[in-house]
């Protein structure tokens, strides 16, 4: 069997960004899979700016964010597969590829999850009412109009106020169609505030929050909706129904992620995140497969989970140079409190370096304070203005800090 | 006379709530966390500006591929509905590479088009 140090699955932004970094790291033998014709992943189609501002230092749209990665990783002359796709990975971690050249089973010493996401379909919020053609998800509208030039509709509403649907909101108007709303069934929008400023405000689309869609009708094509006001439990309330006539309803209603190959590879998962559970070395429960990206939890901004997946790559290098599990001097689990909903990673195994500790919020809280403490010992403190769901939120604990934990029972992320 | 705006910031994720006060012919800005905010409110108090992004058709290898494009720069934002008409106008064939001008000064802002995606044979 065919032997590899390394294989990185996915190369969207965050194999890309593994694998450049292990190169640079020094790792030789390295294969990125890509299931797709070309590299660069989702970026593909997220034609809009304000990416890279972290990375690069400077405002790009996604093609141009996915263009600077794929010609540093061609620079390092780093190889890839594209159109294979990843059937199946044991925890020998031995990967089995499908391509054009049939199937082939390759040994791997480390490997790097990189899948990305997928997006939460309308079967899974159970939205009552016909079955017409014109109804999407947010993503796969946004491929048919960026990517294949399509006309999806000519009038829209879009269900869901995370980032896609916003953007999607804007791409749609400029492409010649009417957005009637945006409907939220949550008091908040789950998108970042710029995108309800630039998406939404600039072209005067209406963001109904706490709203669902309570009916969907339609023979063929789609031809309205009925929306109604949903009460604090989130129940419709029957006297505000109203008509909306549209041809298109766009679905924005989250990201899940993709997991599939994490789970045949016998890696725990994390019910909260749907992602992998893992340490301070992005290590998974499976020795040598390491995760990062929106497979590992989803994340708001490409920047975060580059700098995410170079740390996946220099773990992997780590481990591959150790030959073996990294120096496990403790295995302290983190563990959730009050307002956080899941923190990433959800155990420390290293307490010789810093730890990034990434969270989210259930809910919208202003003036919160964010603590962390080991065991019963408070060891940061800090009053953040405003914390919301659509927001992933980083907390850094020095080396020192860190030093601290041998012989502490667990972690709790709090906010109050 | 004072004249009092509310924006949220779009130059990052974070999206701060800024509160311009124009006094004259003075601009304040107050909820900014950096000083991009304070430029940013200025100019959406007196000149806002948007960059636009859009795909466009290229005849290619004997059929029609999808390029993306942006104004390089941010543009009048009263002018990006007819900047937009004005690349729908676009009719290209060929190979793009990344950054190449499309169309120069459009509409006399001041700013090219550019492709953001390459297209290749």
């Amino acid at each position: 069997m065919k032997k590899i140090d390394l294989i990185i699955i996915g190369g969207g932004p965050a194999g890309l960004s593994a694998a450049i970094k292990a190169r640079e790291e020094g790792i030789q033998d390295i294969l990125v899979v890509e299931r797709n014709k070309i590299l660069g992943g989702i970026l593909n189609q997220c034609i809009h700016n304000g990416f890279g501002l972290h990375v690069f230092k400077e405002e790009l749209t996604g093609p141009e964010y996915a263009h600077k990665l794929i010609e540093r990783a061609k620079e390092l002359q780093i190889p890839f597969l594209l159109e294979t796709m990843v059937l199946d990975i044991t925890p020998q971690k031995q990967v089995k590829l499908l391509s054009t050249n049939g199937v082939e089973t390759i040994e791997a010493r480390a490997i790097i999850l990189a899948m990305g996401c997928r997006e939460r379909p309308r079967g899974a919020i159970n939205i009552p009412g016909d079955r017409p053609s014109g109804i999407f998800s947010a993503g796969t509208a946004q491929e048919l109009v960026n990517m294949r030039g399509l006309k999806i509709g000519k009038t829209a509403v879009i269900v869901g106020s995370g980032d896609i649907g916003l953007i999607m909101a804007r791409r749609l108007t400029l492409e010649g169609m009417d957005v009637k709303a945006v409907v939220e069934l949550m008091p908040f929008s789950g998108g970042l505030r710029r995108n309800i400023a630039q998406c939404l405000d600039d072209f005067n689309i209406p963001l109904h929050l706490s709203h669902t869609v309570t009916k969907i009708v339609g023979k063929e094509r789609l031809e309205s909706i009925i929306i109604a006001a949903v009460d604090e439990n989130r129940n419709p309330i029957p006297e505000t129904e109203r008509l909306i006539e549209c041809d298109t309803l766009l679905f924005s209603v989250g990201l899940i992620p993709e997991s599939e190959l994490a789970k045949a590879a016998g890696v725990a998962l994390d019910k909260r995140t749907n992602g992998a559970i893992v340490d301070n070395n992005l290590q998974t429960t499976v020795e040598g497969i390491f995760s990062c990206g929106n497979t590992l939890h989803v994340h708001d901004l490409v920047d975060d989970v580059t700098f995410e997946a170079y740390e996946a790559a220099v773990s992997a290098k780590k481990y591959l140079q150790n030959n073996t599990k990294s120096p496990t001097t403790v295995n302290v689990p983190v563990v959730v409190s009050g307002g956080v909903r899941y923190a990433v990673p959800q155990n420390i195994t290293d307490i010789s370096q810093e730890l990034k500790l990434k969270f989210r919020v259930g809910a919208i809280y202003e003036g919160a304070n964010v603590n962390v403490f080991f065991d019963n010992e408070q060891v940061y403190s800090k009053t953040k203005k405003i914390l919301t769901p659509g927001e992933m939120e980083i907390v850094t604990l020095s080396a020192d800090i860190i030093a601290k934990l041998q012989n502490v029972k667990e972690i709790r992320i709090d906010v109050k | 006379m004072t004249i009092r705006q509310e924006f949220i910031c779009i130059a990052c994720p974070i999206g701060c709530s800024l509160i311009a006060t124009k006094e004259g012919g003075n601009i304040s800005v107050a909820g900014n966390r950096c000083r991009i905010g304070i430029q940013y409110a200025i100019k959406e108090m007196t000149d806002p500006r948007r960059v636009l992004t859009t795909s466009v058709r290229v005849y290619n290898g004997g059929n029609y591929k999808m390029m993306s494009v942006k104004t390089a720069e941010d543009i009048p934002k009263d002018k990006m509905l007819p900047c937009l008409k004005e690349i729908k106008k676009l009719d290209l064939q060929g190979c793009y590479n990344v950054g190449d001008i499309l169309i120069e000064d459009v509409l006399c802002t001041g700013v090219n088009v550019v492709a953001t995606r390459g297209v290749v044979l």
